[in-house]
């Protein structure tokens, strides 16, 4: 009986539930999700399962990332058989290229100060 | 570049390569030739081969490759010992080569003759055609090394060093090699090339040895005496192929760039240019260079960051995989946590790494950093995978001994057994496990049962340690199989090649079949197979023991066996072949009894207790059990062993250590239902894990997948290096290629519609040609009548030109007539009248002489404003034939004007032949430059106006009225280029995006323009501030192709201004994915940036790259 115990103990897989959002909180769909070696998609609804997964109780890192967004990666404390995630925010690309003190002017000097 | 002619030696950096030239006029051709050609013959890579070079004034030169790096730069950063002693031992090396293969001593061995290549490998130039004593060399050496030992602790090493000959300095050099550990070694070399500047400047070196007898032959008569007279590359001819120096956007091909083949004017001009803009590495601020590329950074790096971080060894020469390795733990912290020596590792393993992988459960710290890094996925980097990824370093250690032990074979052992540890430090050190253990009765449960297994499986690891302190053991084992085989040479042959092939096949994620068998391992599952009783088919028994043989898996075997249990049960075709591969591989080698012998075991191991439990369990198990032999392998399963993965990602890679403590966590009660959600539907979530609910094995195989496949997609690092150095780094404009035809925004206006630039010049030489027309001014009548017809200036209009014309409305042309009608001139539909250089002429009335005289425009405006026979010029000349006031005076009745200019836009046309704008500016100075084209609302605009608007844009301080006004110069205008300029200029100063935006396409329109870079690298830049980088790629890339119109006064603040783009799209790459490969380009790229903006004296850029770079070496992992 103890070896059934083990053996049903050793079947149980965990899953693990998420919603991926911009920062408005508009749900992400397609956002890639990555949790070790599964890699899933997140719908519609920027919702994502993972599912199948033997883990032990502990802290693991979960990557997601999303075209024209910033990748995502921070770690969670696992511990049970369905896991939910708070929901994974995903910030928008914003890097912008600051403009030179430049005089486009094509009479005048292209750097008119610094050089 | 120039060279003091009385040193003989100067070094050149042309683009990226490095060259060192040498004077060797006084040489004979012929010997010149020999030393060449016998260099050639040696195919030593560090062994630098000139060429002859000869310049026009007859002066020949030897040219030979340098390494980025100088070995005194390396000196003066203070290198370890170790890292000195490992220069010697290169360079003793080298020489011995030199002296044995290519029959030639040095002759003028220095210290300057030393330089460090791309892959950090020590190389000699600077050898001398002359014919002298090996003994030369050696005494050359002395100083040579006098100049490494410089601290009174080296004094020993001196001591030793300083023999009669190479071989005795061998010896005692290899002593002394002995006492450190090659690790340590190859370490501290790593780091003290990583704080070594790269060799940028061209600057001359200094020949201490210059009056040596060995050199003199070559240097002493060929040296001109008038040092004075710099040598000038001017003088180069044909013979002297530079590269591209302008080539420095990562494989964009670059108009400027000449191949000095033929011409030397050609040759003439470019250098002309590069002096003007220290192209040629600043010559003549070689010292800002340094300063400013070195000072900002180093420090605070060099101590918040390892020393990786260095902004110099962010170039990609200086990511080496010795760097990574630093990483690892030391071998002493590993024994300390078992010193039994040999045993070590299977204890070690059976507590921690082992027991978590027996119960297929994975654990935290597997996790710890699920980017792998690519570096160690290198098939070269791997060939030997006996073992754990100790193997690796293992292998280099190894390799790098043998280096060594090139010296004096018969030492080899004492250094071979100098690190006996490397194995173990090596394996990863989990603090999450133990403690996880302690946790629960379930855990112990586990852990018990995993312990247990581990018990079963430990023989099969008990030889690894010992095994792995040699891999030629392995290699030897292999070599012995092979040759036990009977078998042809060719089929040796072949046999041998697939063993050379091993790491080609562990390169793909779904192979870990190993045929070079580790005796340990097969002798360990040989004892073990005398218990299995448990018969599994032969190919399955080869993928088993292939994985064993690789993973070498002294921690988790039992976790590979379980999993193999599962795997070895599904037959999809793709693991069929790659067994068939590994089954013929160890078939030939007459070694595949053997083999088969260790499938029973490995099964025995994983499934005996899984057997005897599905034996006594219910349904619950046999459905399991089912569900195992159905399950389809979507992605094949490969295993790794964790301690491999985990052992990589410590090294590379930083766990993020944010905890959440808002986790939602539902215990067990729910995992019934898990699997009916994987089962039935297709779900909100897609997974590409097809896995059923066989999790346990399932799951357990799945973490190496995902750990190999990772490491499937990166490059080893000195194949990356490789690649990055010889085609560098696939920047953003490798995107372009894909992405060209579909970037949106570009079709608009430049990307589809854009003729070629050669069309513009066309442009240019016509508008010339309107000039001339000038004077023949009779034909507007004609023009006039067929306003269809399209005049030879018409054909010269943009596209755009064209479209705006034929957009002008009807009301437009009958308004123009009943201007004409009113003027009694022949007047002309405005599209025509372009084409018409002649009405502003036919009236000759004075006040059309008026305005021409006043005119202050510019040589190339003239001739277009002469031709310009607007309507409203002939309108503005009636005007002011009705008033014939002085210039002030029609100044000042156009600054009455003025305040109704929006207005007149909706007057008559009548109204709008006197308007113009308002000229602040005193009276005497008001040039009414421009006349427009169009009826209403077109604007006169000063040059000095224009000037002063110019002035103000830069600060952005434009008013808007100000802007409005310009923004009405029409397109046909020869002012329009310059007034949206100048808008452009106040919208960026302003980071005005529309204004940006309408002012760009406004220049775009115009042909010329649109091969302008200056204006595509606006528009790419804003492009890229509006996020669509798929614009901002396909500009940058019209900017690159149109790079040949770039003025020569702005070509450094273009580059500098075109590599920021270049590096923000490669920090975009990082920022998407995360990447360490895509961080370390990215930071490259700015470095770059940091370069050309130091160069174009951009303050302001250098700084936000600086910025950037450090916001770069902060995320490193």
């Amino acid at each position: 009986m103890n070896l059934l115990v083990i053996f049903l103990w050793g079947c149980v897989t965990h899953s693990i539930t998420g919603t991926i959002q911009t920062i408005d909180q508009t749900p992400l769909s397609n956002a890639s999700c990555t949790f070790f070696d599964q890699q899933v998609q997140s719908n519609e609804d920027g919702n994502f399962e993972i599912n199948n997964l033997n883990l032990k109780k502990g802290e693991y890192p979960i990557q997601c990332t999303h075209k024209g967004f910033q990748f995502y990666q921070e770690s969670f404390f696992v511990e049970g058989t369905n896991v939910t995630l708070p929901p994974i925010v995903l910030n928008p690309l914003e890097v912008q290229i600051p403009y030179l003190r430049l005089n486009m002017d094509p009479e005048g000097d292209l750097l008119p100060n610094e050089r | 570049m120039k060279t003091n002619m009385t040193q003989g030696w100067s070094t050149l950096q042309e683009g990226t390569e490095h060259y060192l030239y040498r004077s060797v006029s006084s040489m004979s051709f012929a010997r010149l030739e020999a030393l060449v050609q016998r260099l050639q013959d040696c195919q030593n890579p560090a062994i630098a081969i000139p060429e002859i070079v000869r310049l026009a004034n007859g002066e020949v030169y030897l040219k030979e490759p340098r390494g980025i790096r100088s070995v005194e730069d390396f000196l003066s950063n203070n290198p370890s010992t170790r890292a000195k002693l490992f220069v010697v031992q290169q360079l003793l090396k080298l020489l011995e080569n030199l002296h044995t293969f290519v029959g030639t001593t040095h002759g003028n061995l220095h210290i300057s003759c030393l330089s460090i290549g791309l892959d950090d490998k020590l190389i000699l130039g600077g050898i001398a055609p002359v014919d002298g004593e090996t003994s030369d060399d050696v005494d050359a050496l002395k100083p040579l090394l006098a100049k490494l030992f410089t601290q009174p602790i080296e004094a020993e090493i001196l001591r030793i060093l300083h023999t009669t000959s190479l071989k005795k300095m061998r010896r005692g050099l290899k002593a002394l090699l002995a006492e450190d550990a090659w690790d340590d070694i190859q370490s501290d070399w790593s780091h003290a090339i990583r704080q070594t500047n790269i060799e940028e400047s061209s600057e001359e070196l200094h020949v201490e040895g210059s009056n040596q007898t060995n050199t003199a032959e070559s240097i002493g008569h060929d040296i001109d005496e008038d040092s004075d007279d710099p040598f000038d590359f001017d003088e180069l001819d044909q013979t002297l192929d530079l590269g591209s120096p302008l080539d420095d956007l990562d494989g964009m091909p670059e108009p400027n760039n000449i191949h000095l083949q033929t011409e030397e004017q050609t040759l003439e001009a470019l250098f002309d240019e590069f002096d003007d803009l220290d192209d040629l590495d600043d010559f003549g601020s070689l010292e800002d260079d340094v300063r400013l590329d070195l000072e900002p950074v180093r420090t605070p790096v060099a101590i918040e960051d390892t020393p990786s971080a260095d902004p110099v060894s962010e170039d990609w020469s200086d990511v080496d995989l010795d760097s990574w390795l630093d990483g690892v733990p030391e071998p002493s912290g590993l024994q300390s946590k078992g010193s039994e020596g040999v045993d070590l590792p299977q204890s070690s393993e059976s507590t921690t790494e082992a027991a978590a992988s027996t119960s297929d459960t994975l654990s935290p710290d597997a996790f710890d950093n699920p980017f792998v890094e690519d570096w160690f996925a290198d098939p070269e980097e791997t060939v030997p995978l006996n073992k754990t990824m100790g193997s690796d370093i293992k292998e280099q250690t190894a390799a790098d001994l043998e280096e060594i032990s090139d010296f004096d074979d018969d030492d080899d052992e004492t250094l071979l057994f100098a690190h006996p540890t490397v194995e173990e430090s090596l394996r990863p050190m989990d603090p999450f496990t133990e403690p996880e253990y302690s946790t629960g009765e379930e855990d112990g449960f586990v852990e018990e049962l995993e312990t247990s297994a581990d018990v079963n499986t430990s023989p099969a690891s008990s030889a690894d340690p010992k095994d792995n302190l040699d891999w030629f053991d392995n290699t030897e084992t292999a070599d012995f199989v092979l040759a036990d085989f009977e078998m042809d040479a060719l089929t040796a042959e072949a046999n041998e090649q697939s063993i050379d092939d091993i790491n080609e096949f562990a390169v793909d994620p779904f192979e870990f079949d190993d045929i070079s068998p580790n005796e340990s391992d097969i002798k360990a599952a040989t004892d073990i197979d005398i218990e299995a009783g448990y018969a599994q088919p032969l190919e399955d028994s080869t993928d088993i023991f292939s994985r064993n043989a690789v993973v070498g898996s002294t921690d988790s075997m039992v976790d590979i066996a379980e999993a193999d249990a599962v795997a070895t049960e599904e037959h999809s075709a793709e693991m069929d072949d790659w067994f068939a591969d590994t089954v013929q591989h160890t078939t030939e080698s007459n070694s595949t009894a053997t083999v088969r012998q260790v499938e029973p075991r490995i099964k025995e191991d994983k499934s005996m207790p899984k057997w005897i439990m599905v034996a006594g369990a219910t349904a619950v198990v046999g459905g399991a059990w089912a569900a195992t032999q159905t399950r389809k392998v979507d992605t094949p399963s490969v295993h790794i062993d964790e301690t491999q993965t985990k052992s990589l990602d410590t090294i590379n890679s930083f766990v993020p250590t944010v905890k959440t403590n808002a986790v939602v966590t539902t215990e067990a009660g729910e995992q019934a239902s898990i699997p009916e959600q994987v089962e039935n539907k297709e779900g909100p979530v897609t997974t590409n894990d097809t896995l059923d609910d066989s999790k346990v094995a399932s799951v357990t195989a799945k973490p190496p997948t995902v750990t190999k496949s990772t490491r499937v997609k990166k490059t080893g690092q000195k194949t990356a290096q490789k690649k990055k150095s010889r085609t560098k780094a696939p920047t953003p404009f490798a995107k372009t290629d894909k992405t060209t035809a579909t970037a949106q925004s570009a079709k608009q206006t430049t990307a589809a519609t854009l003729p070629p630039p050669k069309k513009a010049r066309q442009t240019q030489i016509k508008k010339e040609a309107v000039v001339a027309k000038a004077d023949t001014q009779v034909k507007a009548p004609t023009q006039v009548k067929e306003p269809s017809t399209e005049s030879a200036p018409r054909k010269n209009l943009p596209p755009t030109a064209d479209a705006i014309a034929a957009s002008l409305t009807q009301a437009d042309s009958i308004a123009a007539s009943l201007t004409q009608m009113v003027t009694g001139t022949d007047e002309q539909p405005p599209v025509e009248s372009e084409s018409n250089p002649s009405n502003d002429l036919v009236p000759a009335d004075p006040v059309q002489e008026n305005t021409t005289e006043v005119a202050d425009v510019t040589p190339d405006e003239q001739p277009v404003e002469a031709q310009r026979p607007e309507p409203s010029v002939v309108a503005a000349a009636t005007s002011t034939t009705d008033t014939p006031a002085p210039p002030a005076e029609t100044a000042e009745a156009e600054s009455a004007d003025v305040a109704t200019q929006d207005n007149n836009q909706a007057v008559d046309i009548e109204d709008t032949l006197s308007e113009s704008v308002v000229s602040e500016v005193n009276a005497t100075d008001r040039v009414t430059e421009d006349v427009l084209e169009t009826g209403p609302g077109t604007p006169r605009i000063a040059t000095t106006e224009m000037s002063k608007w110019s002035k103000s844009s830069i600060s952005g301080s434009l008013s808007e009225y100000t802007v409005e006004t310009l923004q009405q110069v029409p397109s046909t205008d020869n002012m329009f280029t310059r007034a949206n300029a100048i808008v452009l200029t106040h919208a960026q100063q302003s980071n005005d995006p529309q204004l940006i935006e309408s002012s760009l396409n406004n220049l775009l329109s115009v042909e010329a323009n649109a091969h302008k870079p200056i204006y595509l690298l606006a528009m790419a830049q804003y492009q890229f501030n509006q996020q669509n980088l798929d614009g901002a790629r396909e500009y940058l890339m019209q900017a690159e192709m149109n790079w040949a119109n770039v003025e020569r006064t702005q070509l450094s603040i273009l580059r500098a201004q075109r590599d920021n783009i270049v590096a923000h799209l490669s920090y975009i790459d990082f920022l998407e994915n995360g990447s360490e490969d895509s961080r370390l380009q990215s930071l490259t790229q700015f470095r770059k940036v940091q370069r050309e903006a130091r160069r174009a004296r951009l303050q302001s850029l250098f700084e936000q790259a600086e910025s950037k770079m450090q916001k770069l070496q902060r995320q490193k992992r």
